[in-house]
């Protein structure tokens, strides 16, 4: 009931620095559910430090992130039941099969897997062809696909992905896009961090981090105007 | 989450097993074959291999050179390893320069009464011309002989002491042959003297530390299991309510206690192959086998967070063989500096060695468990302690 009307999540107080680099300075924002966002800004800048905060990878002391009443660095059972991440480097193990992976991250019983594999957002992977492979086996882009499953499986409403296509060729990443397309028309929200101008095709909100500060920009910038604007060059509009 | 890992660490750490078996045959053989060779050489007399030093003298019919031989033959630090021929000067140089014999003593003119009357003509040692380990053991045992010289001479004259001192100047000069012969038959039973019964033998330092090897070498086999994974994997474990003490936890446990099995079955399969040890498996013991396997896991767990897996594989090796020298296990550590002598004695391998020594003798553990317990819970906490920095670095 309460999800229904809940159409945000509130960040506040994330301040994180590492040793002498400050590099988020007390962020105050919110983030709009059903949105396919993404978190630009330069090498350094904090993007993946804020999505692990986010995330829960990483604890930040003083921040809460509220979701309606519920403040999910507290709440840690609610932050997995509505978020999953699926990090830059593959988070699975080599030497386990593709369903041994998946088992390992699926949060339901194990007789169940099949019953979460029928998933729209998971079938369209297409992974069942090579389930009982070891994931040392797969390729570049299955492994991605994998990778992705183990976060889809558990049918999240919110995804955080850190470099989605990092690593990947043109038309793995293209693969990797639609997929994520697909999750987002599903009327979830999407959350990443990219490096590359083709992954915005899929964007409805651009926010960036300059100077330890985020800003959200009015409109999905592309090509001169975007990198001006990470450089600091101009304003975020 | 938390039985999730367990199975996925046991899965990991069974999977190490064929190679761990593997392991344990190659290094099993090489290193027993070493030991073996050694404490053969040591208890039964019989070297690897025996060397020949040639005997150059003028008095080759006397028969104080027979027993001068005989002597040289009989001392225990030489007989198991040379054997010595009379021969003249030349045979013997060539010899030497061909490399058959390994030294030439060259005794000088009237050596034998010189070593009677306290002249002690030199004699002159003529080593290989190669630098080498054989050189530095005849050297030794060079210093050695002439220091147990010395010994039967003091006694010839102290015997000769009494004599005079008792008035029996007449019965002396009778009484030197028989003096020389005793001294020089007691002098080859001196090892008489060293007995003691509160030391271990040799045999079972050794054989623990031969053991120790191949406890810490086959253990690599489960680096695998130990090592760190890819950051995406840490990262989505960690905002999965896992902990990294949890995490290591785990780990830690399965692996220590998969160890232990296989260490305990080990050693009652050792100790009932007729290994010739008398191995007694009470508390004591059963819980020093497994305090050894918490500090070989803990060790290697600590390695695996510090380095790559390839990284900690070497420093495992080198560590080991380091720790059980500095401990005293390869050579005395007497012959160490003071400060190295100290460092040994507090090495994690130090109270481990001496547990396995009483062990494999057939007693209870020596109380040097706490030792093994701190250490291991010190690894423990130093690989946590990595492993929660690096996660801090993660992004």
């Amino acid at each position: 009931m309460e999800q229904q009307i809940i159409n945000s999540i509130e960040v506040t107080g994330v301040d994180y620095s590492y040793r002498r680099n400050h590099v988020l300075k007390d962020l105050n924002f919110s983030l709009p559910l059903g949105e396919s966002i993404a978190i630009l800004g330069a090498n350094g800048c904090g993007k993946s430090t804020l999505l692990s905060i986010l995330s829960g990878v990483r604890y930040c002391k003083g921040a809460s992130i509220m979701y309606g009443s519920h403040d999910l660095t507290k709440d840690k059972k609610l932050r997995s039941k509505l978020i999953a991440f699926v990090p830059q480097t593959d988070p699975l193990l080599p030497e386990l099969s593709v369903r041994d992976n998946l088992l390992l991250w699926f949060k339901g019983p194990a007789k169940d897997l099949d019953a979460s594999l029928e998933l729209p957002s998971v079938k369209m992977l297409n992974i069942s062809d090579f389930i009982k492979k070891p994931v040392k086996a797969l390729s570049g882009g299955m492994r991605k696909r994998v990778s992705l499953a183990t976060a889809l499986i558990n049918d999240p409403q919110i995804l955080i992905m850190d470099e989605p296509a990092a690593a990947l060729d043109l038309c793995y990443k293209a693969e990797i896009r639609e997929y994520l397309a697909a999750f987002h028309e599903s009327g979830r929200t999407l959350l990443l961090t990219t490096h590359d101008e083709e992954d915005l095709s899929i964007i409805t909100l651009l926010c960036l981090i300059r100077d330890g500060k985020l800003h959200k920009s009015s409109r999905v910038l592309r090509g001169d105007e975007l990198i001006s604007v990470i450089k600091g060059e101009s304003d975020v509009p | 989450m938390f039985l999730k890992l367990l199975k996925l660490e046991s899965l990991k750490a069974l999977r190490c097993l064929p190679v761990f078996f593997a392991a344990l045959v190659i290094f099993g053989l090489l290193i027993g074959t070493i030991y073996g060779s050694l404490s053969r050489s040591l208890y039964e007399g019989e070297a690897i291999a025996r060397a020949t030093v040639g005997v150059v003298t003028d008095e080759s019919d006397s028969r104080y050179i027979d027993m001068l031989i005989d002597y040289l033959s009989g001392m225990e630090s030489a007989a198991f390893a040379l054997d010595f021929e009379v021969m003249d000067k030349d045979e013997a140089m060539n010899a030497l320069n061909s490399g058959r014999l390994v030294a030439v003593l060259l005794l000088p003119e009237d050596t034998i009464n010189g070593i009677l009357n306290g002249e002690n003509y030199p004699v002159e040692v003529v080593f290989s011309k190669e630098q080498n380990l054989s050189n530095v053991f005849l050297y030794e045992l060079t210093h050695a002989g002439m220091k147990l010289l010395s010994s039967a001479q003091a006694s010839t004259y102290a015997a000769a002491e009494l004599y005079v001192r008792a008035d029996k100047y007449d019965e002396l000069w009778d009484a030197y042959n028989d003096i020389d012969m005793l001294n020089f038959s007691y002098v080859l039973s001196r090892e008489r003297i060293f007995f003691t019964e509160d030391t271990l033998p040799a045999i079972y330092t050794y054989a623990a530390t031969a053991m120790i090897l191949l406890i810490s070498f086959s253990h690599i086999c489960f680096a695998p299991a130990l090592k760190r994974e890819d950051n995406g994997f840490y990262a989505l474990l960690f905002s999965d309510r896992t902990t990294p003490l949890l995490y290591l936890t785990v780990k830690y446990i399965v692996n220590t206690l998969l160890y232990f099995i296989l260490l305990l079955f080990g050693m009652l399969i050792f100790s009932k192959a007729g290994s010739g040890f008398d191995i007694y498996f009470d508390a004591k013991n059963i819980l020093m086998l497994l305090l050894c396997s918490c500090l070989i896991t803990s060790l290697g767990l600590f390695l695996e967070q510090l380095f790559s897996e390839a990284g900690a594989i070497m420093a495992q090796i080198i560590l080991s063989i380091a720790m059980l020298f500095l401990s005293g296990a390869i050579l005395p550590s007497a012959f160490l500096p003071a400060l190295l002598q100290k460092a040994g004695n507090i090495m994690p391998f130090a109270p481990l060695h001496q547990n396995l020594a009483f062990f494999l003798n057939g007693n209870s553990a020596d109380p040097k468990l706490l030792p093994m317990f701190l250490w291991s819970a010190g690894l423990f906490a130093a690989a946590w302690l990595v492993f929660k920095f690096r996660k801090e670095v993660l992004s």
